[in-house]
């Protein structure tokens, strides 16, 4: 059975708000390399870093991020 | 680019250099305390040999006082805790666990070829030196290095 890996609709809800990755990266406190790197599931954020991302981009934490089972290998 | 990137970028290419000069410093050091236990005498390589010493030494002290620079720079920018955010200590970590890596692996290739030629402890200690200053170094600026292409 794959293991799931951590989905997120970071870049959608990003959008919705109308900043680029530098103003979230500002906003959170963390580089704008953090903010890509955990957009194309390079990286995974530890929870605090999830839920500061979820309240900067106004949505619930499990709104932005989910268990996807589908393009783990 | 944003003053974050650029001192990203000027991070980067700290580390490198100091890599790079370490390098070539230590790695002429253990060059001359080789052809010393060789008895190698072959004037044009010993010269090549003190002259990269030289150089390397330089570059070395070069990359500090640029690494003094950059600390100020971070200090001025008040950008210290997003410099060293969640992906960097991650980025750190790893590379400080590729250059213990690369310690072992030296030290397992010393002890075997200890079997065959006899060296000093000083060359051995040096070597493995150079394996773990060099490989952290330049594995941060590597994944550290940040493309220009990444914002949507």
């Amino acid at each position: 059975m794959p293991a799931p890996v951590l989905g997120n609709r970071m870049k959608e809800h990003r959008a919705r708000c109308g900043l680029t990755q530098a103003e979230l990266a500002a906003q959170v406190g963390v580089t704008r390399k953090t903010i890509n790197t955990v957009e194309n599931r390079v990286f995974i954020p530890s929870t605090l870093l999830a839920l500061k991302l979820a309240k900067a981009l106004g949505a619930g934490v499990e709104d932005v991020f989910f268990l996807d089972d589908q393009l783990s290998e | 680019m944003d003053e974050i990137s650029r001192l990203q970028r000027k991070r980067n290419m700290v580390l490198l250099l100091a890599g790079a000069s370490f390098l070539v410093w230590q790695g002429a050091t253990l060059g001359i305390d080789l052809a010393d236990a060789t008895s190698w005498s072959e004037p044009v390589g010993l010269f090549g040999l003190q002259i990269a010493l030289i150089i390397g030494a330089i570059a070395w002290a070069g990359a500090m006082l640029l690494l003094v620079s950059y600390q100020r720079a971070v200090q001025w920018a008040g950008a210290c805790s997003v410099l060293q955010d969640e992906l960097f200590l991650q980025n750190r970590a790893r590379a400080t666990m590729y250059g213990f890596a690369g310690m072992i692996a030296g030290a397992a290739l010393l002890l075997a070829a200890a079997t065959f030629i006899e060296f000093s402890a000083v060359i051995a200690i040096r070597a493995l030196l150079i394996i773990g200053v060099f490989i952290p170094l330049v594995v941060l600026a590597g994944l550290g290095h940040e493309s220009e292409n990444e914002d949507a």
